[in-house]
Order: C-alpha cells, then sequence, then structure tokens
C-alpha cells in the first residue's frame, strides 16, 4: 500500500502557495448570461462540437437533444436508458455514449441532412426528379 | 462508366445530379476552369466543358479554356467575355458558401437530398437512393 508521509504532501503545497499570490493578484473573471434555454426536460450531461454550432444534451427521458447555437432543437435521438454521460467529436458526426453501470462506449455516427439549392445549378436527367444527387467538386 | 452515368443508367426518372462548383484554393486552375465551364454554360455546353476539362485536367490554362471552347464550336469572343463576368464569380462564391455550411471540405462531396455521402462507390450511392426512393412513397 502506498501512503503519503505528512512531509511529502506539505512541501508541495508550500511550493504551490509560493507561486500562488502572483496568479490570484492578477486573475480576474468577467461574465456574464450569454443564452438562456428552458428546457422540456431534465438534462443529465451536456457536450459541445468545436466552436459551439452544437450542443448535444442528454435528459433523464433516454434521449440526445441537439440543439443549434440559436437554441433550436436540430434533432434528437433516443438512447438506452442508463447512458450516464456524452461526449461528442470536434464536428458533432460522432456522438459517443457512456453507460458507467454496464461498462460500455457506444458511438453513434450522425448524418446531418443539409439543404442545397440546386436552382440554377449545371443538371443532368429530369429537372422534376425526386432525388438530388448534388456534387460539389472542382476541375484540378 | 463515370460514376454520375451510372447513376443516372440505373436511375433514369427519378435522379438528377446537379454540379456544384468548389474550386479549391490551393489548386492554381480551379477557379478559372470553373469560370470557363460556366461560360460554356452560357452558351449550352457546361456538361460537353466538363468532360473536356477533367480529360484535360493535367494541362489547364488559359489558352486550353480557349481550344476547348473552340473545338466545342462555342462563339469564342462571348465564351471570353462571359468568363470575365463578375455574376461568374459571384455564383461560384455561392456555392463555395453554401459549400462550407455543408461542411464540405474537400472534391468530389457529394450529397443525396442533402445526406453527405460518405463511400463513393456506386453501391453505397444506390443504398442511399433507394432509402429516399422509399421515403418518398410513404
Amino acid at each position: 500500500m502506498i501512503r503519503l508521509s505528512n512531509s511529502g504532501v506539505i512541501i508541495p503545497f508550500l511550493m504551490l502557495l509560493a507561486f500562488m499570490p502572483v496568479a490570484t493578484a492578477q486573475a480576474k473573471v468577467d461574465w456574464e448570461v450569454s443564452s438562456a434555454v428552458q428546457l422540456d426536460e431534465t438534462p443529465i450531461d451536456i457536450a459541445q462540437t468545436q466552436g459551439g454550432d452544437l450542443t448535444f444534451l442528454l435528459t433523464d427521458e433516454a434521449k440526445v437533444v441537439i440543439y443549434s447555437a440559436a437554441g433550436k432543437i436540430v434533432g434528437t435521438i433516443p438512447v438506452d436508458p442508463s447512458v450516464t454521460d456524452i461526449a461528442v467529436s470536434a464536428k458533432g458526426e460522432q456522438l459517443y455514449l457512456i453507460n458507467s453501470k454496464r461498462k460500455t462506449l457506444q458511438t453513434v455516427d450522425i448524418n446531418f441532412i443539409v439543404e442545397i439549392n440546386a436552382g440554377d445549378s449545371p443538371f443532368l436527367g429530369p429537372a422534376g426528379a425526386k432525388v438530388v444527387l448534388a456534387v460539389f467538386s472542382d476541375f484540378q | 462508366m463515370p460514376l454520375f452515368e451510372q447513376v443516372l443508367d440505373k436511375y433514369p426518372d427519378s435522379v438528377k445530379v446537379v454540379f456544384k462548383h468548389y474550386p479549391l484554393s490551393f489548386h492554381e486552375q480551379a477557379l478559372p476552369a470553373a469560370l470557363a465551364s460556366m461560360a460554356a454554360a452560357k452558351q449550352g455546353k457546361f456538361w460537353e466543358y466538363h468532360d473536356e476539362l477533367f480529360i484535360n485536367q493535367k494541362s489547364l490554362d488559359q489558352k486550353k479554356y480557349l481550344e476547348i471552347a473552340e473545338n466545342l464550336g462555342l462563339d469564342l469572343k462571348k465564351f471570353s467575355l462571359d468568363m470575365m463576368r463578375p455574376s461568374l464569380r459571384q455564383k461560384i462564391e455561392q456555392d463555395v458558401a453554401e459549400a462550407k455550411k455543408a461542411g464540405v471540405t474537400g472534391t468530389p462531396t457529394i450529397f443525396v437530398n442533402g445526406r453527405k455521402v460518405k463511400n463513393r462507390g456506386i453501391a453505397a450511392i444506390s443504398k442511399l437512393i433507394d432509402e429516399e426512393l422509399a421515403d418518398g412513397n410513404n
């Protein structure tokens, strides 16, 4: 069994104190509530994409609700009721579901459906086709 | 057979292939080539010009753009003037803005009714198309 002696704890603590006054003297936090969203369900955990475009909220009703930066619901994903924590990849294309009770980690691939304006772009096939295959390309 | 021809061959009545410009900034000829294709579109020859650009992908320059236009029987004076029109550049900028919003980072990037295609094989694309067609029938 490893046990720290008193001096083992106190010495690093004193060293930390020696540096702290400088940090404390300069530390200042400016804050304001930038947004507040009224939620329909009780939140359990939160995760955000890089840049904060999307916020994923795990709720007590076994769902992950995805909010846009403007606070609108972009989508809802049903999850196992015993999921305890969530995390997301940088762009939000993967959602990680952590279940501490069952010791599992699930990865969910997320596809965001985007609106593409086919309007005046060149096309092949029937104009009123049910399916639009849009290709973003260059020629080099 | 190129991928889009395979798709159109398989779904002649239900799929439309739309071309959106996304000239990558590190491809020196990507923007002028896009402008040239749009100038050709103004004379109703976008797809013919598009195919020629891909065939000549490694030797693109202003001379080549005119040569392709001439071979396709385009009005060269009109073609050259159209290539310089700000409205063409604006259209490309609109496509690029739309691409960025849709999370496009490379070319080609394909969407089937707004769903990003992760695997560009005909089988994966057909699967997405079939799902969309099934959705439409419900």
